[in-house]
């Protein structure tokens, strides 16, 4: 989403002041390195941090001079998903399951259809490559404001979680109305904006009475 | 409690602890985001979209001449009503508002929700959209700076814009760096604007001047394209 190329689209967030340790902090992304899928691996998502000029990089660590920049951590958040074709998956399942019947004589049970999809899981897995989804974070230390270009719940949900679990910093978005309590107003002002109520250069129009009406009635 | 309301059993009742203060308080202030970017259009309209902006620039050295901004409207706008029950009006180019749909969905009682932006500081010109919601940017272009800005060159005008000079290859510092810096630059400018905004709209002016002014901007333009 363009940290370092092409347009950017991101978000601001605030966290709080950190003492910068950065032993600290390389040994706690370390920790939380993205570990890619493998085709054995039975686990179908990972997520985790990624050296932010080579997200793609699985051998090497994310040492200091690869996210520390004077003032700046920058980081790249990696999700790999593996999303098995949910027909083939059913249409294997069934093929198999008829075939056991057959040759057994017998109604797979619960226990045999679960292992059954296992297996056909696993065989796809073999397959499938995982899809990978990757965003850039920039963390200014000296204003305490990370720009994470990327939008939405992967955002606010899940590199939100990732980052508080990693740093132990709350992540709160800095959107307008957090940005105006932000601002260095007078106590006054202060008890005026948090009284303050939504108001409307035009009222909407009322709904139409008729509008619920059945016009069969 | 109303007569006919049957009160709550216990397993319906929330007893999960409540929301701290701060979180609670800034929540409620979720309208401040549209009533910003609608200001804000019709501040770039009063303003002529050229605005003496020297709250934005901390640093005299690199502020534009005049510590000024020259802005553009860009090439989309959605509205929406604050409290969703609406339909949401989006629009989308060259002209956005020249056909009086922004002025009519303002009429209906609607807010911007997302607006786009040309700006320009000096010959440094950036193009953004800005997001009501969660006080985003999207699409952000910056400015090219390997290009010798050409003086007689229209800043907003694409059709007419130098063919830009090959990007010198720079070390991967280098190039946060820059990025990063325009990107500050673009904040600063929205931030002082959000400033100015959040001043005015604490005052007690705030319904007899702005928003009246709004109305009237909104009726007189209407009536011109009827």
């Amino acid at each position: 989403m363009g940290a370092l190329k092409g347009s950017a689209s991101y978000m601001r967030i605030r966290v709080a002041d950190v003492d910068v340790d950065i032993d600290t902090f390389e040994r706690d992304l370390e920790a939380r390195r993205f570990v890619p899928l493998t085709a054995e691996s039975e686990e179908l998502e990972s997520a985790g941090w990624a050296p932010f000029e080579a997200p793609y990089d699985d051998k090497h660590p994310i040492t200091r001079d690869r996210f520390h920049f004077t003032d700046l951590i920058c980081l790249a958040y990696r999700e790999d998903k593996v999303v098995l074709p949910t027909a083939l998956f059913k249409h294997k399942v069934q093929e198999r399951i008829e075939e056991v019947e057959q040759e057994t004589g017998e109604k797979v049970d619960k226990k045999l259809k679960r292992t059954i999809e296992l297996a056909i899981q696993a065989e796809l897995r073999q397959k499938v490559l995982p899809r990978s989804k990757v965003v850039e974070l920039v963390w200014n230390t000296s204003t305490n404001e990370v720009r994470v270009f990327g939008r939405g719940k992967i955002v606010t949900e899940r590199i939100s979680a990732l980052f508080e679990r990693t740093f132990g910093l709350p992540f709160d978005v800095s959107n307008y109305a957090r940005r105006a309590f932000d601002l260095d107003l007078s106590d006054r002002a202060r008890s005026i904006l948090e009284g303050l109520m939504p108001e409307t250069v035009f009222d909407p129009p009322p709904p139409r009475e008729d509008a619920d009406e059945n016009p069969f009635d | 409690m109303a007569d006919d309301e049957e009160p709550m059993r216990p397993d319906d009742q929330d007893k999960s602890a409540p929301a701290p203060k701060h979180v609670t308080q800034v929540a409620d202030k979720d309208f401040l985001g549209p009533e910003f970017l609608t200001w804000l259009y019709f501040h770039l309209e009063d303003e002529g979209w050229d605005l003496h902006l020297p709250d934005a620039f901390a640093d005299k050295d690199i502020a534009p001449e005049g510590e000024r901004v020259q802005f553009a409207m860009g090439k989309r706008a959605a509205l929406h009503p604050l409290d969703d029950a609406g339909a949401k009006v989006t629009l989308n180019g060259p002209d956005v508002d020249g056909g009086g749909e922004l002025f009519s969905a303002i009429r209906r009682g609607a807010f911007i929700d997302s607006l786009s932006l040309v700006m320009a500081l000096d010959s440094r010109v950036y193009e953004f959209t800005m997001s009501s919601k969660d006080g985003g940017f999207s699409g952000v272009k910056l400015p090219d700076l390997f290009t010798d800005p050409d003086e007689d060159q229209p800043l907003f005008d694409d059709d007419k814009k130098k063919k830009p000079a090959a990007k010198p290859k720079l070390p991967l510092d280098a190039i946060i760096d820059l990025r990063m810096s325009c990107l500050d630059e673009l904040e600063s400018v929205v931030d002082a604007l959000y400033s100015r905004f959040i001043t005015r709209r604490l005052a007690r002016a705030w319904l007899s001047e702005d928003v009246k002014h709004m109305k009237d901007v909104v009726q007189t333009g209407l009536k011109e394209r009827l």
